[in-house]
């Protein structure tokens, strides 16, 4: 192992995420390279110093729950997922009535389509799938893949994700 | 840095479970163990700790919020931990006395000479100016790598990037950090 070897690998090493057998060969090089156990100590002294100095000036760890409790007051967990058994049935006839108009969407858009096929020449096979897409009622929707001419339709009734992602609402990094 | 507690009676998914059902009693026990890692990593941004005591106040209200829509994907604290990232990347430093002059930590040192105060009173300015001179994406990783001792794989988790990415960033972290308090080594 050679010293740019060393140094690409330095980070990892210094981290414990050197996965043998380059560990031990890293090993090895310091243990005969001054150079680079310098490096490596001064990365070392590096994370000692942010430790040391970060922690002493943030002060004590403070005691949040009282002030957080506090502030949750009527804050409700936002709750897509949990549906008591005594209320599936409702939830079951809500959905539906969702994919009813969606249904109806979908109903319109094969229609659309077929018409479509019948006064057009036949696209050559290797054409891209069309797709369409209409908005059902509620939170539903209507995803058509009308694909090739040799392929049918492919109809998707989907339904609005509720549960909120941890990207929503969050900047990026 | 110790780490964080995966495995304690109950577990965190555990406690998840119950407070996604609205046992706040749960939730507190999920503040109290978090809380001081959280507040580290917020400070560790932000360098100011009225401001890191607000960003993890926010962030646990927000995970509180959402718990609904936290699927179990990762583990909980590299989720909240997250939060606390975005929110404090969001604040940003303010412009305030430095927190890093305060006189009670340095007492603890040890009947420190008027010199020692000035100096470390300008380490701790220099660490934080060169630490908010980084790239955010930087900060976050060198933060959570050297205050919380996160593994690659966590970070990754709680930046949403490939580890290679992780790796790329704590490198030219490092590389800045190392440049910019050089006149400090071996303090």
């Amino acid at each position: 192992m050679t010293c740019s070897t060393v140094d690409e690998q330095i980070h990892a090493y210094l981290d414990g995420e050197l996965p043998e057998p380059a560990r031990a060969a890293a090993e090895r090089h310091l243990a005969g390279c001054a150079a680079c156990r310098e490096r490596l100590a001064a990365f070392q002294g590096l994370g000692r110093l942010l430790r040391r100095e970060l922690s002493a000036a943030a002060g004590e760890p403070p005691s949040l729950w009282p002030a957080i409790e506090r502030r949750l007051g009527d804050i409700a967990v936002d709750a897509p997922a949990r549906v008591p058994a005594r209320g599936r049935a409702a939830v079951g006839r809500r959905a539906w009535r969702a994919v009813v108009p969606a249904a109806a969407a979908a109903a319109a858009v094969i229609a659309a389509v077929s018409l479509f096929r019948e006064r057009e020449p036949a696209a050559p096979s290797e054409a891209p799938a069309q797709v369409a897409s209409v908005e059902g009622g509620d939170r539903s929707s209507v995803v058509l893949l009308a694909g090739t001419p040799s392929e049918p339709p492919i109809i998707l009734v989907t339904e609005t994700p509720a549960i909120p992602r941890l990207s929503e609402g969050d900047s990026s990094l | 840095m110790s780490r964080p507690p995966g495995g304690p009676s109950p577990a965190d998914h555990d406690l998840v479970a119950r407070a996604r059902n609205g046992d706040r009693e749960a939730f507190r026990v999920l503040v109290e163990r978090y809380e001081g890692r959280a507040y580290a990593i917020a400070f560790g941004l932000v360098g100011h700790r009225e401001d890191a005591r607000e960003i993890v106040q926010e962030a646990f209200l927000k995970a509180y919020r959402t718990l609904g829509g936290f699927r179990g994907d990762s583990s909980f604290y590299t989720w909240l931990y997250r939060i606390v990232v975005n929110l404090a990347i969001d604040a940003r430093r303010k412009e305030r006395p430095s927190p890093l002059e305060a006189p009670d930590r340095l007492e603890d040192r040890g009947a420190p000479s008027p010199s020692d105060d000035a100096y470390r009173s300008e380490l701790r300015a220099a660490i934080m100016a060169a630490i908010d001179d980084l790239p955010p994406e930087q900060r976050a990783a060198i933060v959570l790598r050297e205050l919380e001792g996160l593994s690659y794989a966590e970070i990754a988790e709680v930046e949403q990037v490939p580890i290679g990415t992780v790796m790329s960033r704590l490198f030219y972290a490092r590389r800045k950090l190392q440049s910019a308090l050089a006149r400090y080594r071996g303090t």
